[in-house]
């Protein structure tokens, strides 16, 4: 008798009140017998109310997700992660996880740690939305640990990042990276937008680390759930550790 | 984009969902993609739950259609049959001509499959268990089939469904069509337990047709946006209509 998640079953409170990309991208990544239980928030265009109303979201469905029997749950979103104050989120998680009895990690959590494991020093940002949150994203950087070595937007607004041209992804790491020789990670951020597919060919023809948004949360749930094998085909994060 | 060819918009009920977007890629050609929300039904089956799931459901189904959505698909018979079955071609309209785009319900794509198939007696299987036996009768019923079995698994809560064996759906589907040897098709019953790896076997084994409750909502999503090739692996419905 066995499941369809018989390996891992991951869950993902998942900021935007409609999610498109990541689900998609889970399933091109994850090897088989792993699955997504996934709940959709509130982020609409994020407003500060929205912020707010997702994060007691993620509390209530994380709690379900561990009565249905997940292995790990994952608090998505950057800025509800780091709207909590970076230096409480670890206490929040644990205290999450003490009480569901099941691991608990942050968005913000796995992409730190996927940095730090990958080397970086200096991190060049291709994220989707407007010109208009490039000091947040550049913020946010910082927060994380790293030193920001240029920024680029798709232009998106929140609403419309599933419609963005799937090249965006490898022309503006170019453009960024070219602009900022001395980068040596690239990251994509925000984990609803096209960038699975594009994340070997960035490191190989740009010589950088990339890490994505979507990337760091699903390697670090994996690795949390105990799928601890190489993944080839979405870099070196997923290949190496 | 991922979703080149068509983007679906679903309104999953479960606040927390697995099953649906797991059995949706193993189904959907390549450039489909899902826009997902999840609702509000939880661990019990409520008039609450199902009001909150229908107001969210239009909602984002207004979004989904501003993110460029080709259709929208109202989730769940409960939800759906709450406003009423003779309400919902009326409901669909409307949303239809507001938003913009296609807007089917679960119950009509379910209905208009077995029309499809020609089905005249059906049998139903689900997993919500005995006491919502009646329930599952009415449904059929107002759809305008005649139901002569129904039966459930038991010991599984919705948002645990995940965690049905992938044998189960064969398994009771067998019985029932042994204990109702007239039955033309078997229901398999809600869209969110692992059911589509056995369409084909249970229609070549048991000589009947399968309607199940997401197989029938993906093929009419995908019908409707324009998708219309056959697609093998799922039954007749997709290999024939």
């Amino acid at each position: 008798m066995t499941i369809l998640g018989n390996r891992a079953r991951i869950g993902y409170c998942s900021p935007p009140f409609v999610t498109e990309t990541f689900p998609f991208e889970f399933y091109m990544m994850v090897p088989d017998g792993v699955t997504l239980l996934i709940t959709t928030l509130e982020i609409r265009t994020r407003t500060k109310e929205e912020v707010m109303a997702s994060h007691q979201r993620s509390l209530e469905a994380a709690k379900y997700m561990a009565d249905a029997g997940a292995d790990v749950v994952v608090l998505g979103g950057n800025p509800i992660n780091q709207s909590l104050g970076m230096e409480n989120i670890t206490d929040v998680t644990n205290a999450l996880a003490a009480e569901i009895g099941t691991k608990v990690v942050t968005s913000t959590a796995a992409q730190t740690e996927a940095l730090n494991l990958l080397g970086a020093k200096k991190v060049a940002q291709v994220f989707c939305y407007e010109d208009s949150e490039k000091e947040r994203h550049t913020n946010s950087m910082r927060n994380l640990g790293f030193e920001p070595a240029g920024i680029l937007a798709c232009g998106s607004d929140f609403q419309n990042i599933g419609r963005l041209d799937g090249q965006l992804a490898l022309t503006l790491s170019r453009q960024v990276k070219q602009e900022n020789p001395d980068a040596d990670a690239i990251h994509l951020g925000s984990a609803h937008w096209a960038t699975a597919h594009a994340i070997d060919q960035i490191e190989q023809e740009l010589d950088v680390s990339v890490m994505t948004s979507q990337q760091a949360i699903v390697w670090k749930a994996l690795r949390t759930a105990g799928i601890t094998e190489p993944i080839e085909g979405f870099g070196r994060l997923l290949r190496e550790f | 984009m991922y979703g080149h060819r068509a983007r679906i918009g679903y309104c999953s009920p479960p606040v927390v969902t697995e099953v649906f977007v797991y059995e949706f890629y193993k189904m959907v050609p390549p450039g489909v993609s899902l826009l997902l929300t999840t609702l509000e039904v939880g661990l019990e089956y409520t008039q609450q739950a199902f009001d909150g799931s229908f107001n969210r459901s239009i909602e984002a189904a207004k979004y989904m259609a501003g993110a460029g959505a080709d259709v929208v698909v109202l989730g769940g018979n409960p939800v759906n049959q709450s406003r009423g079955i003779e309400n919902l071609p009326g409901i669909c309209a409307n949303l239809s001509a507001e938003i913009g785009i296609n807007v089917v319900a679960s119950t009509l794509c379910q209905k208009e499959a077995m029309e499809k198939l020609g089905v005249k007696k059906v049998v139903s299987a689900h997993a919500s268990g005995a006491q919502h036996d009646d329930r599952h009768h009415q449904q059929m019923e107002n759809m305008g089939v005649e139901s002569v079995g129904v039966a459930s698994l038991e010991g599984y809560k919705l948002l645990g469904y995940g965690k049905i064996p992938t044998d189960c759906a064969f398994e009771i589907a067998s019985k029932l069509k042994g204990e109702h040897p007239e039955a033309d098709c078997v229901h398999l019953a809600s869209a969110h337990w692992p059911t589509a790896h056995v369409i084909d076997k249970i229609e070549i084994e048991l000589g009947v047709s399968v309607m199940n409750s997401q197989q029938a909502i993906v093929w009419k999503a995908l019908r409707t946006a324009g998708v219309t090739e056959p697609i093998k692996g799922f039954g007749r419905l997709f290999r024939e209509f």
